[in-house]
Parts: C-alpha cells; sequence; structure tokens
C-alpha cells in the first residue's frame, strides 16, 4: 500500500518536473503582463494578436504547416511502402529496410548537416522541398513503424479473398485492405505532420528564406524575450497536441478480425 | 501423359451433362444460377520451399461438375494444393489446365476459380449484402442486376433476412454461408473450397454438410473440396483424393478407397485398417489362402501373387474375431487394453510373437471379458482387403 503512493507520488513529481516548463510557457502567454513573471496581470490575447499580426510569423505558420502536411502525406504513402515490405519473407529486405530507421537514432544535427552539404552538392536551393524532404527523412521511420503493427495484426486473407473474387492489386487496397486501416494510414500521417511541426534542426538547416515556426521562434528569442514567443510556443504545442491525439483516436479505430 | 487417368480406380463416375435439364436440381432454383462446371487437369504440379517439398509431382483430372474431395493428414499439402490451383501461390513445376486451358502463369483475379478460406475470410467492413456484391461490383455489373443476383444467393444459402448486418454480429455458420454466396457470385466454373467446415462445431458442420450437397446440386459447379475429416468428405465427394506428403496416394469412389486400397498408407489413413504381411499358400481361381503368424484363412481375391509372396493384407476394423485360447488355427495372443469409442469397445492384443494387433467389437459383445484375458484371433476374410502395388 505504501509502495503503490509512494509509486504515484514517484510519476507525479516526474510529470510535474516535464510539464512544468511548458506549463509555465503556455501560462504567461496569456499574461496581459511583458514581465514574464508572477504575480499574474491578468488575461489577455495580446501577445497572439502581437504575434500574429507580425507578417513574418505569420507566414511561418503558413509555411509550417504546408511543409507538416507534405511530410505527413509522403510518410503516408511511404511508410505503407516501407510496412509492406518490413513484412516481407526476404531477410534481406526486412534488415534493409530496418536500416531506413537509422535516421530516427541518428543525431539530428549530424543529419542535417548531412543533408544541408549533399544539397549543396546536388545543387538544389534551400526553401520548401529542401524542408520537406529532410524531415520526412526523420519522420518516416515513426510512420513506419505504426503501419508495421497495424499490417501485422491484418488477415492477409482479406487481401487475398479479394485478388481471388478478381479485383486487381489496386483495387484490392481500395476496396479492402485501405479501409481497414485507413485508422492506422491518418495515425501515421498525424504523427508525421506534428514530428515536423516541432522539428528545429533540420528545419535551421533547410529552411531558408521561408522559415517554419521553430526556426522564427528560435530567431525571437535571440532578440528580446518577450511574451510573443510564448504566443508562438503555445501555437505549436496546441496544434501538435491536436494532431497527436487524433492519432491516439485514430488507431483504436479499425475494424480488427472478425 | 498418357490419356488415362493415372490414379483414378476405374468406376462409372456420374458424368455431368452440360444441359441443366438433366442434373438433379433442387425444385424451385433459377435458371441462371446454374454454373457450367469446368475440368479442371494438373500435371506434375509442384511447389518447393527451399528444401521443403510442400506437393511433389501432382497428377489430377478432375470431371466437369464433379465433386472432389482432397483428404489428408496436417501437413500433406492439401491446403497448399489448392492455392496453386486458385492462382494464390505458384507452382514451382508443373502445369495446370481448366477447361482444357493453361491457366499456370494466370494470376488469381483472372482465373475463373473462386476460393472459400476456412476462416470465410469476409470483409468485416462490409455488410452481409456488400460482400456477396462485391465480385459483381468488380465486374462492374449494373445495380438492378447486382441487387436481384445478391438476393437470389442469399436466398440459396438461406440468409436473406441478414443481408443489412456486418460480419462482427454473425455466427461462425453464416459468415461461412456468406463466403460461399459471395464465391458463387463470382459465377466461378470451379470453386475450391478449403477446410470450410473445420472452425465449427460437429452438429453445425453435419447440417452444413447437407446444405452443401444440395448447393452442389443446384449450381452444378466444379468443386475442390479440402478436409482432414474423412466422414465429412464421404459425405459430400462424388471422388476423394487421399494425400500424403505432398503426394496423392490414391483417387476414387469412397467405395473403392475402402474396398481396394492401393498402398498401406490408404489403407491405414482412410480405411482405418491396420496393415499385416501375410505370405501366401495356395492360389486357386477366384480365392486366395494366406497365412498370417500362424493361422490359415482363405479370402476371394484376385490379387495375382505366386505361392510364397508377402502380401500386404488391410485388415477393417471389426476383421478380427476375438475367440478364446483354445480353438486351432487362431493367432493368440493377451488383451492389453479395451478403449471405449462411441458405442464400440477397441480391442488391443499383444501377439505371442511379441507384435500388436487390434480389432473392434460392439461394446456389448465385450462384456465378461477383461483386460489380461488370453484369446485367439480370427480373420474374417470378407473384412479383409489385399493391398495392390501399383
Amino acid at each position: 500500500m505504501a509502495g503503490r503512493v509512494g509509486a504515484i507520488v514517484l510519476i507525479g513529481i516526474v510529470f510535474v518536473f516535464l510539464a512544468a516548463p511548458i506549463i509555465v510557457v503556455v501560462v504567461f502567454a496569456f499574461d496581459s503582463s511583458a514581465r514574464l513573471a508572477l504575480p499574474y496581470s491578468g488575461t489577455s490575447f495580446r501577445w497572439f494578436r502581437a504575434a500574429f499580426g507580425n507578417p513574418m510569423i505569420a507566414d511561418a505558420l503558413g509555411q509550417s504547416i504546408k511543409v507538416g502536411v507534405a511530410v505527413g502525406v509522403l510518410c503516408m504513402a511511404l511508410g505503407y511502402a516501407g510496412a509492406r515490405l518490413m513484412l516481407s519473407t526476404s531477410r534481406a529486405t526486412r534488415i534493409l529496410v530496418g536500416a531506413g530507421s537509422a535516421p530516427s537514432v541518428f543525431p539530428a544535427l549530424l543529419i542535417a548537416l548531412s543533408f544541408a552539404i549533399t544539397l549543396r552538392t546536388l545543387g538544389l536551393r534551400q526553401g520548401t522541398m529542401a524542408t520537406i524532404l529532410g524531415q520526412t527523412l526523420v519522420a518516416l521511420p515513426f510512420a513506419t513503424v505504426v503501419l508495421v503493427g497495424r499490417l501485422r495484426g491484418l488477415d492477409p486473407s482479406f487481401a487475398e479473398a479479394s485478388r481471388d473474387l478478381g479485383a486487381s492489386a489496386w483495387r484490392t487496397f481500395r476496396l479492402v485492405t485501405f479501409p481497414l486501416i485507413r485508422g492506422a494510414v491518418i495515425a501515421a500521417g498525424c504523427l508525421a505532420m506534428a514530428i515536423s511541426l516541432d522539428e528545429f534542426v533540420i528545419a535551421f538547416f533547410t529552411s531558408g528564406s521561408s522559415p517554419t515556426m521553430p526556426v522564427v521562434l528560435w530567431g525571437l528569442l535571440r532578440s528580446t524575450i518577450d511574451p510573443t514567443s510564448n504566443a508562438v510556443a503555445t501555437v505549436i504545442l496546441g496544434i501538435c497536441s491536436t494532431l497527436v491525439i487524433t492519432a491516439i483516436v485514430q488507431m483504436g479505430r479499425d475494424i480488427d478480425r472478425v | 501423359m498418357p490419356a488415362e487417368d493415372v490414379k483414378v480406380v476405374t468406376d462409372s463416375g456420374p458424368t455431368r451433362a452440360a444441359s441443366p435439364a438433366e442434373t438433379a436440381r433442387v425444385p424451385g432454383t433459377r435458371e441462371d444460377l446454374h454454373l457450367q462446371g469446368a475440368t479442371v487437369e494438373l500435371m506434375g504440379i509442384s511447389r518447393r520451399y527451399g528444401k521443403t517439398v510442400a506437393v511433389d509431382t501432382v497428377d489430377l483430372r478432375v470431371r466437369a461438375g464433379e465433386f472432389l474431395a482432397i483428404v489428408g493428414p496436417s501437413g500433406c499439402g492439401k491446403s497448399s494444393l489448392l492455392r496453386l490451383i486458385g492462382g494464390l501461390d505458384s507452382p514451382s513445376g508443373g502445369s495446370i489446365l481448366i477447361d482444357g486451358r493453361e491457366v499456370t502463369g494466370v494470376p488469381a483475379n483472372r482465373r475463373p476459380t473462386s476460393t472459400v478460406f476456412q476462416r470465410g475470410a469476409v470483409f468485416p467492413h462490409l455488410n452481409v449484402f456488400d460482400n456477396v456484391a462485391y465480385p459483381l461490383r468488380i465486374r462492374r455489373a449494373r445495380r438492378g442486376e447486382t441487387r436481384q443476383r445478391v438476393a437470389e444467393l442469399l436466398q440459396l444459402v438461406r440468409l436473406e433476412p441478414l443481408a443489412d448486418r456486418l460480419p462482427s454480429a454473425l455466427s461462425g455458420g453464416q459468415l461461412q454461408r456468406v463466403a460461399l454466396a459471395r464465391a458463387l457470385a463470382a459465377r466461378p466454373a470451379v470453386l475450391l473450397m478449403d477446410e470450410p467446415l473445420s472452425a465449427l462445431d460437429a452438429e453445425l458442420k453435419r447440417e452444413l454438410e447437407l446444405e452443401l450437397r444440395k448447393i452442389h446440386r443446384a449450381v452444378g459447379v466444379t468443386v475442390l473440396y479440402v478436409t482432414h475429416d474423412q466422414q465429412e468428405a464421404m459425405t459430400l465427394a462424388d471422388r476423394i483424393a487421399v494425400m500424403n506428403l505432398g503426394r496423392i496416394q490414391q483417387c476414387g469412389t469412397p467405395v473403392a478407397l475402402l474396398g481396394a486400397p492401393e498402398n498401406e498408407f490408404v489403407a491405414r489413413f482412410f480405411g482405418h485398417s491396420q496393415v499385416v504381411k501375410a505370405t501366401v499358400l495356395s492360389v486357386t481361381e477366384g480365392t486366395t489362402t494366406l497365412t498370417w503368424e500362424g493361422h490359415r484363412f482363405t479370402m476371394a481375391s484376385d490379387v495375382d501373387r505366386s505361392v510364397g509372396t508377402v502380401v500386404a493384407v488391410a485388415l477393417r476394423p471389426g476383421c478380427l474375431r476375438v475367440l478364446g485360447p483354445g480353438p486351432d488355427n487362431v493367432v493368440r495372443g493377451r488383451v492389453t487394453d479395451v478403449i471405449l469409442v462411441g458405442d464400440v469397445s477397441r480391442v488391443e492384443v499383444q501377439l505371442e510373437s511379441g507384435t500388436s494387433a487390434w480389432t473392434e467389437m460392439p461394446a456389448k459383445d465385450w462384456q465378461g471379458r477383461a483386460v489380461g484375458d488370453l484369446v485367439g484371433l480370427q480373420v474374417d476374410p470378407g473384412k479383409a482387403v489385399a493391398i495392390r502395388e501399383p
């Protein structure tokens, strides 16, 4: 009994320790005073208005969403392909695809640097495309994992039955496979988009003159520390949280075996 | 390849005529439910996985409209064989012909076959109607035509009131009926069924077996039916192919398989017989006298063997009569075990020579005796079959 209470207290402390900075940031985004200190002066949206009245920040929001959606879509498609390959009977294939998860454990700075250098070598410019490609590289393994999990639990005889009854491979995917994995696919996309929205290191090296929100936020922090940054951070947090919650809900929606 | 059937015992199987009028029909079935069954020919079909051989050069000829069951123990290759015919797998060698046309390289969705899977594989996200309509929609049938055909098929499998239900709300037996209706909606020339009733309880199985028979008579399609349940095969099939270790051991009517087994496996697995080695003592016209463990018996036999050769003889259950140890010309031994199976007693006997034998008798006939008794066994020639080596 005492052990149980102790465990809960310990977990509570860890959570508070992790969440406290975030909570502080969000709380002070709504504080009408610019002091970033207690006592709290009163709730206000002025910092949000200030932030998104600023064209630089507003553009960055648009850019983040554009890049995020692109990364999400790319990761859904490539993640599905990768997941199918992961279920291959050939060991070589599985090892190869597994190696593709390497970016997720590699130091992001090294990936960003090498990616930037590669771009330069290939003569490609910095900008939206480069950012999308770079972030897909790191987000893809997470999307793949989600889809592998779902595909493993999917009975292969559904697709077989569809083929057997006369459907082509594409129609089988569209009419049978996809409806049965739709939740996982959406979840993979949301997860990839959340990773992209939040991603700083690669975007810093690749976004050039069209920065994403995290990059702009960093710029803001370099000049002045005022609650405008809190507002930007809160928006990023809000969108990411929504995406992650959506992903979790969607994962649970797929109809499993009959 | 020889034109004659290689493994089929010559008997007059049912020949399905092309015209629907000649086949026994379930009254009230619409004309257009009737399907034209196709012939199936397998020539030297093999399937290897590295060193393992799942299917080992199989030759088979299936007649149009025939119901052929493929029976064998687990792992004998029967499901693999079915998948090869359906196109869900490619053979390592050999060719498959349907109605005389080569389909070996043709993908599953373009073969005139439909499969009913072991667990139905009914699409969980579609209701019963949409499941059965699936093959029709794939073939871009008109809406009215689809509706009518689905209704007919649901009527055939007795599921019309459940057309709106989702698979999660259906029982195992109902799911298999949906799977069957769906497979028939594709108008196959050959229907492949992979142990469709094995996941159901015994009573439901018997009920669905009888329904399947009726449906087959009504529809007339060629059926290849894989099962490990021999009773099921005997109820449903015109002919049975017995498989073991990737090869077809024998293919014929149930009567032929029981009465004239071609090898020990068929006698043991299908005929539930024990196989003993007996030596030929004398041969007269139509009968052969043999000796086994010192016991002489004479059976009606057309086995062409000379005196002194050893013949494998299959003793069907109940072939050995159990007498006291006294009489002459019996095989003596001691009862080691008695097992009750249904209303039949299976008696295990250790013979004087050290080998063991068994027999069956109605349970009431065993009363008064016990394990450990000395007995004498006598062969009932009417239940013994000489195995002719092919």
